[in-house]
């Protein structure tokens, strides 16, 4: 009988498969048995997890964690199915902002995640001040549905503009000019050449990437508190109508190349094509990492206000923790989840890793956040963040965020078109059908949820 | 003009669209060799080559990740499930082929019908189905379900078919047991379709990312195609490593073609020419 009868191409498979699994059963992984189970996205949180869990542990005896790190893109179809299946439920996990609205769908006693409202409210002899009033009040409603709160916020994510110092003193522009964003346009008329130079890194594809934070800036939204759609109100016509003409027409000032990070974007900010980004907290250690040659020519500046007096920020991306409903010891998770988001020296950590500041604003005066930056030509910029951490809008969500944001990224390409062919003609009455055409497929899809 | 030259010249054409074509398809792949030898400094700032070659991303490849882990656990995974998927391919194939039972017909479409069902739609009761035999976050639970390709068992008794019923008869009078008939003399005819076979099964399980994606929690267990994405994160992308990585993690694939390319050629094209 022949011993392999498969041919050679077979065989040698076979050997490297036997060998692979030798090796594996040589280099065996620790294995233990754990009271928590915890699922990250985030790389960075994790690595910054596993440092920090000896020690909880280590106050907690018997207490075990496992830290997983769940890819972001399978984190919310695999925690959703988990969660209805009630299979393979983690006890604490990190969800991102985007989202977590989704998570939300149901009648309240459904929703996966235990209401955190009565813990974040709750005050006592020793703790007079509630973790609610302690934290950045704004980033609980992105994680809050029907008044009540599924997660702690993981971060504040105040936006500035990152702009280049060295190209901005050449043209003689002047960051402190520049107070509102009428001053800012102004400017960036000057200095545009089409095909050349733009003044600020805007898409004219994604909402995402522009036009959602100056819709947040100017206290618009998708949902209100309530969870109706807000898409098309007043303030969303107008901001629309403000931002289109900056990114189409004959004289437009912005310019997507390259997305968040990329080569194409690198190359563009580097050779002056792009003056100006939007610049939350997270994307400050990208752009460091990202354009390394640029150290010293680059600074930040506040967003220019939307009207002399309003807020001089916005709020892009985040992240929250939530302890599921399936989880056993809803106290220990309790303490963990504050371990991880209030602990000074996690948040010391965390700031030095990531350079992202906390929401909670007891760790706001650790020395961390007052070092310069030498990048950033010693600006302070933890300081900076700091400081625009109060003035973070609010951005209520909705189980039909994702439908909402896919909505108004439509809107504003129609919108774009529609201004490249007939200009202002008849604008402003198109933007407000077009808007209202969207919210209208965002409330068909919510009407369609009995809840 | 001469037929000879008007030859020439159309060689001269389609050598120039040949290259052309070539080019466009090389271009990304120079690019992430290119994107491999530049240091942090230089990885965006120059489109290709930089001027200082750095062997710093390989250096981190292996040394600030445990990549020899994911690649072992890719190569383990992939290798076991393209032996498993041939031994029970090739056997239902062989049935499928030569024997005739009641309800054989309805068993080839219902077979056939499944390939119209794409793999996402049983994937959440796959998944249980995993949850509850304890195989969540396992290498077996990426082998299992890939036991059977009903693709593997079409192309098995497409090329069993061929094999002259005489030669399975003169078996059996010699006194040939229907397993050994399979092991030692369907198997060996039928190699050149086992190579073929085996090239498409590997890079199947190879470059799977979706369902490991999902069923892998511990980045001891993660494949390759899993750990290159965790690569790109929400805060920074290791760009460089990500890069190395992925021309690493190529080249077992690479290999393995420039093995079997002729057992691979030769598996596509039996049975193309009747004689």
């Amino acid at each position: 009988m022949n011993l392999f009868p498969f041919g050679k191409a077979a065989l040698s498979i076979f050997v490297l498969t036997l060998l692979a699994g030798l090796w594996l059963v040589a280099q065996p992984a620790p294995h233990k048995t754990t009271t928590l189970t915890y699922w990250t996205f985030a790389k960075p949180h994790y690595e910054a997890y596993q440092k920090a869990l000896p020690a909880f542990e280590k106050a907690h005896p018997g207490v075990t964690v496992d830290l997983e790190l769940v890819s972001n893109t399978a984190l919310a179809s695999r925690l959703q199915a988990a969660l209805l299946a009630n299979v393979d439920v983690p006890d604490l996990c990190e969800v991102e902002i985007g989202q977590a609205g989704s998570l939300f769908r149901g009648p309240q006693k459904d929703i996966g995640f235990s209401d955190l409202t009565d813990r974040l409210m709750q005050t006592d002899a020793s703790h007079p001040v509630s973790l609610y009033n302690q934290m950045v009040k704004a980033r609980f409603s992105p994680y809050t549905s029907r008044g009540r709160i599924y997660g702690l916020p993981h971060d504040v994510h105040p936006i500035q503009l990152a702009y280049r110092r060295d190209l901005f003193a050449k043209l003689g522009i002047d960051p402190n000019s520049l107070k509102t964003w009428d001053e800012f346009v102004a400017a960036g008329r000057r200095v545009t050449v089409p095909g050349e130079r733009y003044m600020i890194q805007f898409s004219d594809s994604d909402a995402g990437l522009g036009m959602e934070a100056c819709l947040l800036q100017r206290g618009g939204g998708y949902f209100d508190p309530q969870g109706h759609c807000i898409m098309d109100n007043e303030t969303a016509v107008q901001a629309m109508h403000w931002y289109v003409p900056l990114v189409a027409g004959k004289h437009p000032i912005g310019k997507d190349i390259g997305g968040v990070s990329s080569q194409f974007l690198t190359q563009a900010v580097e050779n002056g094509y792009l003056l100006c980004m939007l610049c939350p907290d997270w994307r400050c250690k990208l752009i460091e990492e990202d354009m390394p040659r640029l150290k010293g020519k680059m600074a930040l500046m506040d967003l220019p206000a939307a009207a002399p007096g309003g807020p001089v920020t916005s709020t892009w991306g985040g992240t929250m923790l939530g302890i599921t409903k399936h989880c056993k010891n809803q106290e220990l998770a309790w303490e963990l989840a504050k371990y991880f988001y209030t602990d000074p020296a996690q948040l010391e950590e965390r700031y030095r890793t990531l350079e992202i500041i906390p929401p909670f604003k007891g760790a706001w005066n650790l020395p961390v956040f007052q070092e310069p930056h030498p990048y950033w030509q010693d600006q302070k910029i933890g300081a900076r963040y700091i400081a625009l951490g109060p003035q973070v809008p609010f951005q209520y969500t909705s189980p039909a965020i994702v439908t909402a944001k896919n909505k108004l990224s439509e809107a504003m390409v129609a919108c774009i078109q529609y201004y490249n062919i007939h200009g202002e003609t008849g604008f402003e009455p198109f933007i407000r059908a077009r808007l209202g055409r969207s919210a209208n497929e965002v409330r068909a899809l919510l009407n369609r949820d009995p809840y | 003009m001469r037929p000879q030259r008007r030859t020439s010249l159309s060689r001269a054409l389609i050598v120039i669209l040949l290259l052309v074509s070539a080019v466009v398809a090389l271009t990304p792949l120079v690019w992430l060799v290119a994107a491999t030898t530049k240091g942090p400094d230089d990885l965006f700032h120059y489109t290709f080559f930089a001027p200082r070659f750095s062997a710093q991303n390989y250096h981190d490849l292996f040394t600030k990740v445990p990549f020899l882990r994911y690649l072992t656990n890719s190569l383990f995974v992939t290798g076991a499930t393209v032996i498993v998927q041939l031994f029970f391919s090739s056997l239902a194939g062989f049935a499928l082929a030569k024997y005739e039972f009641v309800g054989k017909k309805v068993v080839m479409v219902i077979m056939l019908t499944t390939l119209l069902i794409p793999g996402q739609v049983v994937m959440a009761p796959l998944y249980e189905q995993l949850y509850h035999l304890g195989l969540v976050d396992t290498r077996l639970g990426l082998i299992i379900p890939g036991a059977v390709s009903v693709f593997g068992i079409f192309l098995f008794r497409q090329s069993i078919l061929q094999v002259p019923d005489e030669l399975l008869q003169a078996a059996r009078l010699d006194g040939c047991s229907e397993f050994r008939i399979y092991w030692d003399i369907v198997m060996p005819v039928t190699r050149p379709m086992i190579g073929a076979f085996c090239l498409i099964s590997f890079m199947a399980a190879w470059n799977n990312f979706l369902w490991p994606q999902i069923l892998l929690h511990h980045d001891d267990k993660f494949t390759l195609p899993i750990a290159l994405n965790q690569m790109i994160g929400i805060y920074g992308n290791q760009y460089g490593m990500l890069m190395a990585g992925t021309l690493v993690s190529v080249l077992p694939v690479a290999i393995l073609f420039l093995v079997l390319q002729r057992e691979f050629v030769a598996g596509l094209t039996a049975g193309a020419v009747k004689g």
